[in-house]
């Protein structure tokens, strides 16, 4: 059984179709690559399924579950945690601070037992503590944690993102291009972080420019061109496949004379 | 170290709170006391503020008319029904609360300057309303002899509050309850909550808080804490009238809110010290003070747009972090721990 299956999704925005029919599904222990032109739909679909947006049509089913309809600060305690174009975080807080936020959902003890400063809520928030410390030397990011992490360096920035994710023990995770702004060094860590993490288990949908990290990292491939899927395949199938090629560079070009 | 720090936060709080007990002996003075006290009020009241405004990141411009609130509800139960203090203050306060929590509703799905306008406007609602219900506010001639709070009978003796001595014990007591509280927000997961609002919607939202749940919790607890506020200045002053609770008692809470930083829990106590207490300890030359008032408020805005609070703590924390790598030097407590601690902040 997939984890997340999309059928027939469809989002307009006025007269503008951003997403048209989108079906795909993502099986369990994936990493799927979710590609395509600028403007092709890619950050919708993200945010159609993180509910950030409504979609006009079609459905998200998550392990069995419809979530079409799910209100968006539920979705993450179904078991899918993203993150943003850019790097959004809570710059003005410190990396742990980040972290114990992002630890909202798994929260146990109620809000009055935890300004009554109950022993529950006190261990609580120890395990919470410790769990993102272990979160942070994860991805690593140890050493930074009083540090706000709006001063963070660019490519640090993008890691406490993902932290901030991991942190919520999502089942499915959804990379909206982390690695955009890397230096080369910095994208193979990433890429190798990227693996460590479908290790533990998270399936992994991606949506990334740089076609190296893509390539590299998935185990397959959804191609998206004006809102619609185009190809579906493994990295070797999508980069001979002519639609792709079309799609990226063109029509007319050949291939084989690049 | 965690034991050690938490004994010394203790002994810090008790240390506090002994001072602020201890004040008006040390001090003296009917005249000192007033100001103690007409202090206090204006902590709590800005503490409401520095809820919804420094926490959750919402500027609110009706804590005037929710001060007139608290004040109005416990002056006509007690006025006209003649009902206890004891049992009026828990009653407007709650519903000062109720009415934040109903009025929330609505309210609070404005955000930015629209929040600040509609609450703006509801302060200028609830001040109108004040003027021109004469049938139960009796407008502008405003209410009179609101009794003292109660005596409390401890069996051998018992305490009046018609002294300004012991009203400064209550409201001090107040104000300590209103810290606590705060502090317990700030420091645990509601708190977090809510910065994380400040900080940004869509991110706490994709992190599973909800945030018209937690505004309307914290707008709820800002009213409540106006509420107190405006009974516990009735009840001293006796009197009441609808011009103490118009916009300018709301600017007035912003500013104090502003300059003591917003968003630290000692944020409205630093900006009541400032803005109620040097003007006063200038009255000698009382030509002067609204020169004063004027200056602190344009020296903090230009050099400290984040507000004493954070600016002082910003300086103490460079002085314990420059401590701390000289003991990690010298090797008496300091690891490299904390030397690296130390040159992160």
């Amino acid at each position: 059984m997939p984890i997340l299956e999309l059928q027939g999704v469809t989002k307009t925005f006025g007269g503008l179709t951003a997403v048209n029919e989108l079906s795909f599904e993502v099986q369990k222990g994936d990493i799927l690559g979710l590609i395509g032109p600028n403007g092709a739909g890619k950050t919708t679909v993200f945010n159609l399924i993180t509910r950030h947006l409504n979609c006009t049509g079609g459905k998200v089913i998550f392990q069995g579950h419809d979530i079409t309809n799910v209100r968006m600060d539920k979705i993450i305690s179904f078991g899918i945690a993203r993150t943003f174009q850019g790097s959004r975080i809570f710059r003005n807080l410190t990396v742990l601070e980040a972290m114990l936020t992002a630890c909202y959902s798994k929260r146990k003890t109620g809000l009055i037992l935890d300004l009554l400063n109950s022993a529950r809520a006190k261990n609580e928030m120890q395990q919470h503590t410790e769990h993102a410390i272990e979160i942070l030397k994860f991805i690593g990011l140890e050493e930074r944690k009083n540090d706000q992490a709006g001063n963070l360096p660019y490519a640090h920035q993008s890691l406490v993102g993902i932290g901030m994710a991991l942190v919520a023990e999502p089942q499915l995770l959804l990379l909206d291009e982390p690695i955009a702004g890397m230096n080369p060094q910095e994208t193979l860590e990433t890429m190798e972080l990227i693996r460590k993490i479908n290790g533990r288990g998270i399936t992994v949908l991606l949506v990334e420019h740089n076609m190296t990290a893509v390539m590299g990292v998935c185990n397959r491939i959804v191609v998206m061109n004006y809102g619609e899927k185009i190809v579906e395949g493994t990295p070797g199938e999508i980069m001979e496949h002519p639609a792709v090629i079309d799609a990226y560079l063109g029509s007319g070009f050949d291939a084989r004379a690049s | 170290m965690t034991d050690r720090r938490l004994r010394n936060t203790w002994i810090t709080w008790i240390i506090a709170i002994a001072l602020l007990a201890l004040l008006p002996i040390i001090l003296g003075g009917s005249y000192i006391l007033h100001l103690l006290i007409i202090s206090c009020i204006w902590i709590i009241l800005a503490q409401g503020l520095n809820i919804i405004l420094g926490y959750t990141g919402l500027l609110s411009l009706g804590q005037g008319g929710m001060f007139g609130i608290g004040a109005y509800v416990s002056a006509l139960l007690a006025v006209k029904l003649g009902w206890s203090f004891w049992i009026t203050m828990p009653l407007a306060t709650t519903a000062t609360a109720l009415l934040g929590f109903i009025i929330g509703y609505p309210v609070l799905r404005t955000r930015g300057i629209y929040f600040a306008m509609v609450t703006l406007g509801l302060g200028v609602i609830l001040s109108e309303i004040f003027n021109n219900w004469i049938g139960v506010t009796r407008g502008p001639m405003g209410i009179g002899d609101i009794p003292y709070p109660t005596p409390i009978n401890l069996g051998f003796t018992s305490i009046a509050f018609d002294s300004k001595i012991t009203y400064y014990y209550l409201v001090l007591a107040a104000l300590i309850l209103v810290m606590v509280v705060t502090y317990r927000i700030a420091k645990t997961t509601l708190g977090r909550a809510l910065i994380a609002i400040k900080e940004d919607e869509v991110l706490a939202g994709t992190f599973g808080i909800f945030p018209p749940k937690f505004k309307i919790i914290a707008f709820t607890v800002c009213s409540a804490f106006s509420g107190l506020a405006g009974c516990l200045y009735a009840h001293y002053i006796t009197f009441i009238s609808p011009e103490s609770f118009g916009v300018m008692a709301s600017i007035d809470a912003l500013v104090i809110v502003v300059v003591g930083s917003a968003g630290m829990v000692l944020g409205p106590a630093l900006g009541t010290i400032i803005l109620i207490l040097v003007p006063e300890a200038l009255r000698f030359a009382s030509e002067y003070r609204m020169l004063v008032y004027a200056v602190i408020l344009g020296v903090v805005i230009m050099y400290m747009p984040q507000g004493l609070g954070c600016s002082i703590g910003r300086l103490a924390s460079k002085i314990v972090s420059g401590r701390r790598v000289a003991n990690a030097y010298i090797g008496t407590s300091g690891s490299n721990q904390n030397l690296r601690g130390a040159n992160g902040s």
